[in-house]
């Protein structure tokens, strides 16, 4: 699946995964099933001129899947869609990762790849900076190490991830005086800042 | 073979909703039909505005036609889409061709019965010429569109070329000087022999230049298919 859509504007919804459909021998019956899954089967019969971004990444999403793969690329599948269209297709993502499909996924956001991905590969201008599990990476680079606690009186502490600030986090919890914990491990974007800042600067 | 059917398909679908190729393929037979009925003037050559309609057809209509289609293919992604999905560059091509060329003989049928005064084996005749400047215009509105890279720089490039061979052809009826120049044109001479269908087939030199016309523009495509293939080749073997 390409970032680009590649759909016949004039054509309907239907029609144009019909195209495909032809093309690779499969069944007209799958066209509804997938129409039914991406929530586009009350738009078979729109043009593909009439519908938004987001209904054309479904309806390009839908052509993707239309003959059963083992791997399927996905080339920044919610470029420029707002949340709700993008969780509708992360929940068809999900769906065909959980079917046993192998999904390589290309995209500009961390947290996507964070929700997504079993295993990340991080670029930099064409080379790999790193790679692996997205939680073991994060912790990787927890260079602070600390927990952030926000208590029900509006104060702030930091503590040190460790043995000697233990007692202090205990007693607080036993005085049931915090109202939040966070700890310091950063997401995949500061992971990525950080390794390209990093670089930017040497 | 059945990817071919589905690009033939897929474009017949398109056919109603793409107006301005909808217009090359009707716009001549509609003028023929409106010009033969509507004029008669008694020293004007028998089948004057079918023969003229007809070469000014196969020198427009396919070779727009087919240039338009697949510039703006490559311009929307939808060419990449289907080379990615394993139609090969042959099968699309054979498929648009084959669209087009159906499309303009469903015209030249149109021609074919507007003809006064001639046998069904010289209305065959007749088909079977058109069929022959047609594939010749397929072919070089296949080139503009292969090598071009969107819809503007093909029409950039289409426009002079149709008025090169859908217009010569009538200028030349009424300047000697155009007309030398336009003899090595194909749709010249098959001007020359669907005005003169009693005696056409003899005439060598007519059906000589044309298939010069034809060997010289199939070159020049498979050098700009050459690039067509290549950039399938590449974007494969970037895939692996």
């Amino acid at each position: 699946m390409m970032d680009s859509f590649g759909l016949y504007e004039r054509l309907t919804v239907w029609d144009n995964l019909k195209i495909f459909a032809n093309i690779y021998q499969v069944p007209h019956n799958r066209i509804e099933k997938l129409l039914k899954r991406a929530e586009l089967i009350n738009d078979k019969k729109t043009v593909v001129n009439h519908l938004s971004k987001g209904m054309r990444n479904r309806v390009n999403f839908c052509r993707a899947l239309l003959k059963d793969m083992d791997i399927l690329y996905l080339d920044e599948p919610t470029s420029g869609l707002d949340p709700a269209t993008t969780d509708k297709i992360h929940n068809l993502i999900e769906e065909e990762r959980k079917s046993g499909t192998t999904i390589f996924l290309t995209t500009h956001n961390m947290n996507e790849a964070q929700k997504l991905c079993d295993k990340i590969i991080l670029l930099n201008e064409g080379s790999i900076i790193e790679q692996g599990v997205p939680k073991e990476i994060c912790m990787k680079y927890n260079i602070e190490n600390t927990l952030k606690l926000v208590l029900k009186n509006g104060e702030k502490y930091i503590l040190q991830n460790n043995r000697e600030h233990a007692e202090i986090l205990f007693e607080m919890m036993k005085n049931e005086t915090i109202a939040s914990i966070h700890s310091s491990e950063p997401d995949l974007e500061k992971v990525f800042l950080y390794l390209t800042g990093r670089r930017l600067n040497e | 073979m059945k990817h071919m059917i589905t690009i033939i398909q897929k474009q017949l679908l398109d056919t109603l909703k793409n107006k301005p190729i909808l217009i090359q393929f009707i716009l001549f037979p509609l003028f023929s039909i409106i010009m033969t009925y509507a004029i008669q003037i008694q020293e004007m050559p028998e089948n004057f505005f079918v023969n003229l309609f007809a070469t000014m057809y196969i020198g427009m209509a396919p070779l727009v036609s087919i240039s338009a289609i697949i510039s703006e293919e490559k311009e929307k992604n939808t060419l990449r889409v289907l080379l990615m999905a394993d139609v090969s560059p042959t099968q699309y091509l054979i498929g648009i061709g084959s669209y087009v060329f159906f499309m303009c003989i469903m015209g030249g049928i149109v021609f074919c019965f507007l003809l006064n005064n001639v046998t069904n084996i010289q209305r065959m005749f007749f088909l079977f010429i058109m069929g022959i400047g047609i594939i010749t215009s397929i072919i070089i509105g296949a080139c503009i569109g292969v090598g071009s890279k969107n819809q503007m720089s093909a029409t950039s490039v289409t426009i002079p070329v149709m008025m090169i061979f859908s217009f010569m052809p009538m200028l030349s009826m009424f300047n000697d000087k155009i007309q030398k120049v336009s003899k090595i044109i194909y749709s010249e001479q098959i001007r020359n022999l669907i005005n003169n269908l009693e005696n056409s087939r003899n005439d060598i030199e007519n059906i000589a230049v044309i298939i010069i016309n034809i060997i010289l523009f199939g070159i020049l495509f498979m050098s700009v298919y050459k690039e067509l293939h290549a950039d399938h080749e590449t974007g494969a073997a970037d895939n692996k």
